[in-house]
């Protein structure tokens, strides 16, 4: 009780060095607590992106299409399916699609993709593909061989709405086809690398020309709750046993790992600041106790034991982490609370953020367990930083120390 | 300004050994994280962009003008033998491969698939790309006195690409695609490998033919859609590309971030990030700094008190303080990159290596699971520099402090 009393008069007897800790350590906190939030909010914005866009929560496929890309191979029952789907109250909004694998040309140039049928409604609402067209329409009623392509697409193709392009498919008995399509629309187009072109026309156009009818080759489901994606990809499992179900996490499992391989890089930043503040808070405490020599000499010679200086140097770094950590969190959480409502912009950074498809505001968040690990990791590295400095404490000589 | 000024400065840094090793220690551990966080930020995309180039463009290629834009055959080049010799001979390549590649459907039995085809030397680009470690067992590489020549033109396939096809070593694999000057390019492969390339998406589509086959294929005789060149780890890509383009007169030499502008931009959002961790990890660093430059001045408040008593003016005193702040900041940020380089040295080459999930997508994508470093002059110079500079905008706090002492109250602190 007495040690804490002395630790505590210690702290307040020179605010200024005790303030320089409070502040290293506040310092720390912030910044460690920051990146995370920042992490965690620019990884959660580009899952939501990506499944809102391109993987949707679940997908079904007749079986083997997703290994040859067959048009034979399409989903066992599409009117069941459609009953089913249309009466959940779990799902938000699905497409069923019928697509192949082919070449698409222009007078200039010739390109693999993938042309996709959709229903322009049910993919919006899915896809988000009105929101993202740039220019034309997303198909005209009553037209022949329309066609929407992306943007990057057309630019490669050198062709812009009103212009024709031919695409080469295998249809349903396997022979090739050759259609001439007029682009009516373009989308915006995300540059990530894995993405091949891909191309849409209405799906009654592209169910003709591969003779597959109204059947489908596959449904993207979007759910109003991510949590009931398992629950639903197993009682589809059981409904349509023929037909493949896979869930965000199968179809795109590089997704899921964006966030784990950020966790381990996170991690290793976190550490690298750690380490930076732990040799603030070393520098400074050692400082601080060589600054007392005297007074610690003193302590001594009056009868304080080597154990108890030991101790009240530890108390005091605890004490002082008591204030900072708080204070740290405090602003730690109003920082993460005001960018994650107004973002952070980082275009003065990457313009190019945007055509690769992401936005340049990220919106920092930032969970409880997030703050708490935060925490904890800093009071830790405070503690250890006052070892040091307690040690060359008690290894001073009373006698030598009260002279100097 | 005074010799006697650095004189003093000097003298008096080794007047408290222990205090001064603490304040330069400060900006020393400043300086070597600084140096790691970018050493690890610049080596992970430094091996992005290598795994990149070397299985796709290459860090220079050199091709017709026109054939970024448009990448048909019209655009391709006529292969000079001479400037291909030259522009191995240039400084800091590590191999010149000339190619051909094209966009064709491919089929086998009654199952098609838009690919890509590769015409390629098969010496310098299984150095590269070491291929024959790549090969799935039953398959072989392109070799030049073949026992058994197959009866078409040999092709090495993407082993995903093969799945897919349903197709094995010794099956027949049909193209159709377009030639030089619009004619239509009709191809006859016969299978000898199925190559692991690493990259799932590459696998899906790629397809390696001897560079004289696709030549005949696709109507192109003595012409090839580019040279890859690759670059020695340390060499200066842009003195690379402007010697290689030297050699090839009239055509345009570019560089990967030109023929991956998808790559540069991904690299460049996550450097966003990056930037945010580094300018908190500068507050941090800058804000240990100056608090041990603080503890300093409480420190010696008695020394100054005496010095201006006895007739040493401000001005002086500032001078001598700054000078001494400059020399800490200089001595720290110099041992600092100086101890840094055997520390990433050491990582270099026993680098981190990561563990689950991540692990297991590098070696899906044939990459090595580790944390690179790089260590580049550029990064020691420009970490040394922000941290230095930080010591000398930290030195003004002493100034403020020495302008407004309290002799009195100082001298009997």
């Amino acid at each position: 009780m007495m040690l804490l009393a002395i630790a505590y008069r210690n702290i307040w007897r020179n605010p200024v060095r005790s303030l320089v800790v409070i502040g290293s350590m506040v310092l720390g906190i912030w910044g460690g607590t920051f990146i995370v939030g920042f992490f965690t909010g620019m990884t959660q914005q580009q899952l939501e992106d990506m499944l809102r866009q391109e993987v949707s929560h679940v997908q079904m496929h007749g079986e083997g299409f997703l290994d040859q890309f067959d048009a034979s191979d399409t989903l066992s029952s599409t009117v069941r399916l459609d009953q089913l789907l249309s009466a959940d109250p779990r799902v938000e909004a699905y497409s069923a699609r019928v697509s192949g694998v082919g070449l698409i040309a222009s007078a200039r140039l010739t390109t693999g993709g993938m042309v996709v049928g959709i229903d322009p409604e049910a993919e919006a609402a899915v896809t988000q593909l009105d929101a993202r067209m740039l220019e034309g329409d997303l198909f005209i009623p009553g037209r022949p061989n329309q066609v929407v392509i992306g943007s990057r697409l057309a630019d490669r193709l050198k062709v812009g709405i009103k212009n024709k392009i031919v695409i080469t498919l295998p249809n349903e008995s396997g022979e090739m086809t050759s259609t001439a399509m007029r682009v009516v629309g373009i989308y915006r187009e995300r540059a990530a690398a894995k993405a091949g072109a891909k191309i849409y026309v209405p799906v009654a156009d592209l169910a003709a020309i591969l003779g597959v009818g109204d059947a489908r080759h596959e449904v993207a489901v979007f759910l109003r709750d991510l949590n009931d994606v398992q629950p639903l990809q197993s009682e589809l499992g059981h409904a349509f046993q023929q037909d493949v179900i896979r869930s965000w996490s199968e179809i795109s499992p590089e997704l899921r790992l964006i966030s784990e391989s950020y966790d381990q890089y996170v991690l290793i930043i976190i550490a690298i600041i750690l380490l930076a503040l732990l040799f603030g808070i070393v520098n400074t405490m050692l400082m601080a106790v060589l600054e007392r020599t005297r007074e610690l000499g003193v302590l001594m010679a009056v009868g304080l034991t080597r154990v108890k200086v030991f101790w009240m140097i530890l108390l005091e770094t605890v004490m002082i982490g008591t204030i900072g950590g708080p204070v740290g969190l405090l602003v730690a959480w109003g920082t993460i609370q005001w960018t994650g409502r107004n973002g952070l912009d980082l275009s003065l950074y990457a313009d190019s953020l945007e055509a690769y498809g992401l936005s340049t505001r990220v919106y920092p968040a930032l969970d409880a367990s997030g703050y708490l690990q935060i925490f904890i990791m800093v009071i830790s590295a405070s503690l250890i930083a006052a070892l040091f400095p307690a040690l060359h404490a008690i290894r001073l000589k009373p006698m030598e120390a009260i002279r100097s | 300004m005074h010799a006697l000024w650095w004189t003093l400065a000097w003298r008096n840094l080794w007047r408290n050994k222990r205090r001064t090793i603490i304040t330069a220690g400060s900006a020393f551990f400043a300086v070597f994280f600084a140096i790691v966080m970018q050493a690890v930020t610049y080596g992970v995309f430094g091996k992005m962009i290598e795994d990149m180039a070397r299985l796709s463009t290459g860090h220079v290629q050199v091709q017709d003008s026109l054939y970024l834009e448009e990448p048909t055959p019209d655009h391709s080049m006529a292969l000079d033998l001479e400037a291909l010799q030259r522009a191995r001979a240039v400084k800091g390549t590590m191999a010149v491969m000339p190619r051909l590649e094209a966009i064709v459907l491919a089929s086998s039995g009654n199952r098609s698939t838009p690919i890509q085809i590769i015409g390629i030397e098969p010496e310098p680009e299984d150095e590269v790309n070491r291929f024959r470690e790549r090969i799935r067992s039953g398959g072989r590489y392109f070799e030049k006195d073949d026992a058994t020549p197959p009866a078409l033109a040999p092709a090495l396939v993407g082993s995903a690409l093969a799945d897919q096809l349903g197709i094995g070593v010794n099956d027949t694999l049909y193209t159709i695609g377009q030639g030089y000057h619009g004619v239509p390019a009709y191809g006859r492969f016969q299978i000898i490998g199925l190559v692991e390339l690493g990259n799932p998406e590459l696998s899906k589509r790629l397809v390696y033919v001897e560079l004289a086959e696709a030549q005949h294929v696709f109507r192109m005789e003595g012409r090839v859609t580019g040279v890859v060149c690759m670059a020695d780890a340390a060499a200066d890509l842009e003195d690379i590309q402007a010697e290689v383009a030297a050699q090839f007169p009239g055509q345009a030499a570019r560089l990967w971030s030109d023929l991956m502008p998808d790559l540069e931009q991904t690299l460049e959002g996550k450097l966003a990030g990056n930037y945010v961790i580094l300018f908190i990890l500068y507050l941090i660093i800058g804000f240990g700094l100056f608090s041990t430059v603080l503890m300093m001045m409480s420190e010696r408040a008695k020394e100054f008190g005496i010095l201006i008593s006895v007739g040493t003016g401000r001005r002086t005193l500032a001078a001598m303080v700054y000078l001494e702040v400059a020399l800490l900041g200089a001595l720290g940020v110099g041992l600092g990159s100086l101890a840094v380089w055997p520390f990433l040295e050491w990582f270099d080459a026993h680098p981190v290596q990561l563990r689950g999930d991540l692990k297991a997508l590098h070696e899906q994508y044939g990459l090595e699971p580790i944390l690179p470093v790089m260590i580049q002059p550029f990064i020691f110079m420009r970490q040394s520099l922000v941290v230095f500079g930080m010591a000398l905008i930290v030195g003004f706090y002493p100034l403020r402090v020495l302008k407004r002492l309290d002799i009195l109250k100082a001298s009997r602190s």
